[in-house]
């Protein structure tokens, strides 16, 4: 069997749909205890209700952005398994360099190359991207509690420059993921180039027109138009 | 009326065990794949793919716990962290909700509002992912087509140059000139991977090594004056 027939498959389908079915149980069983607080402490109906509206609204554009991403990782994973980790613990970026890793790890240079080769890199793929977010689950168990009872004003105590070192975490991140890009082709170069300025444009259009609702969608349309832009260079290059 | 201790108490024991359930059957649904399908990978390859994700992505988590786990309270938190895209919706979205309530975070009101606010927000974008998924599902078999091959084969690419802008363009949060800090790291990756040993393949074993010296570099930059924290 290919990756793909595995990674589509009714199997993986039907064990996410059960995950799936479980966030939305959770989430209705933690609305349901603090619906009940609230009522207990005497939060007006009216409050609670402009709550809800509030965050149904403010919840839409980011969703939609979200499934976007998951429509630009479906041709590399598959549609069920990114349908999962979007939907508990990840992030479009976060889940891309997971996967990116493992197959790096494997020794294919890009993860479509891991994908066209062999089902087995599968297997590595979601182990690896559930083993990987695992250490920071298990500290949500044992942790939330102890910060939220202790109140630990990390913020205040680590002064400035715990402000500036949280601010530059990611840079290392970046570094080791873009340097590369250089050496991998034009159109890779082109490619990255083209989703930088796409966000640029963004950027812009955010600014000059107060459009605040494009914040939600300017990495998935630079991540979607950028890949888009690989083909017109291939097009043209190759 | 029962206690607010009583009811914390129920959020946290609530909490972990469904947190606890998630990452069980987080686990599962790979096993399980991999036993059907036998595509078990050996414990070597196993072990070199996952352990530099678990090391970096450990740390973060923590310091998303450290960071965001005053301000949601504890029954937004179990359920944001599972769920996921804390910072890009589930935090704004809490913070927005109280806003509107005009609360300030920490209160007994405060963490009951931000449970309700999350929990709403993971079920409309746990609906609003499914409808996108019976959308995608009969467009499955155009992801063979070679021209998303291409683009899927570019999609790391894309990704960064989206992302490089984000982190080191937009001068919003409190740190100016933080973009200085990245020089540094960028210099020492490519004098690694060009003049070296190519890193593709120990990507996770470099971003441990770059994440100190980042940080040590912006400490140098923040010293001298060429990054400041702007206090509002």
């Amino acid at each position: 069997m290919s990756f793909f027939d595995i990674a589509n498959s009714k199997f993986l389908f039907i064990l996410v749909s059960i995950g799936i079915l479980y966030i939305l149980f959770q989430s209705f069983l933690f609305l349901k205890i603090s619906l009940k607080r609230a009522n207990e402490i005497n939060i007006s109906k009216k409050t609670i209700s402009n709550i809800i509206k509030s965050s149904i609204v403010f919840t839409i554009a980011p969703s939609i952005a979200i499934v976007l991403g998951l429509a630009a990782l479906a041709p590399s994973l598959g549609i069920p398994w990114p349908w999962l980790r979007l939907s508990v613990i990840g992030s479009v970026s976060y889940e891309l360099m997971a996967a990116n890793m493992a197959s790096s790890a494997l020794g294919y240079n890009t993860l479509a190359e891991a994908t066209l080769s062999s089902s087995n890199s599968l297997g590595v793929i979601m182990l690896a991207m559930s083993t990987g977010v695992a250490g920071g689950m298990i500290m949500d168990i044992f942790f939330i509690k102890k910060v939220n009872t202790t109140a630990i004003k990390f913020k205040e105590k680590r002064g400035d420059f715990g402000i500036v070192a949280l601010s530059v975490l990611f840079f290392a991140v970046l570094a080791v993921f873009i340097v590369p890009i250089f050496g991998d082709g034009t159109i890779a170069v082109l490619t990255f180039l083209s989703s930088m300025i796409v966000a640029l444009i963004q950027g812009i259009i955010i600014k000059k027109y107060n459009a605040n609702w494009l914040k939600s969608f300017v990495l998935a349309f630079s991540l979607i138009l950028g890949m888009c832009s690989s083909i017109i260079w291939t097009n043209i290059f190759l | 009326m029962k206690s607010f201790d009583s009811y914390q108490n129920k959020i946290h024991r609530v909490g972990r065990i469904s947190f606890s359930i998630a990452l069980f059957w987080m686990f599962l649904i790979p096993i399980l794949v991999c036993a059907k399908f036998d595509i078990f990978p050996s414990l070597k390859t196993y072990l070199n793919a996952s352990l530099s994700l678990f090391l970096i992505l450990t740390p973060i988590a923590l310091s998303e716990i450290i960071s965001f786990v005053p301000l949601l309270g504890s029954g937004a938190s179990y359920l944001a962290f599972e769920t996921g895209n804390v910072s890009n919706l589930k935090l704004p979205c809490a913070m927005n909700a109280l806003k509107i309530a005009n609360i300030e975070p920490g209160s007994e009101e405060a963490e009951v509002l931000s449970t309700i606010s999350v929990a709403v927000s993971s079920i409309v974008t746990t609906i609003i992912i499914l409808i996108g998924v019976l959308l995608l599902v009969p467009l499955a078999s155009v992801f063979s087509n070679q021209y998303i091959n291409i683009a899927t084969s570019n999609i790391m690419p894309a990704l960064f140059g989206a992302m490089f802008l984000s982190f080191v363009g937009t001068s919003n949060g409190p740190v100016k000139g933080n973009w200085k800090a990245i020089i540094i790291p960028f210099i020492l990756v490519a004098v690694i991977h060009y003049l070296i040993y190519p890193i593709k393949g120990f990507e996770g074993i470099v971003i441990l090594l770059m994440i100190p010296v980042t940080i040590l570099g912006a400490k140098f930059l923040h010293k001298k004056g060429f990054i400041k924290v702007i206090k509002k």
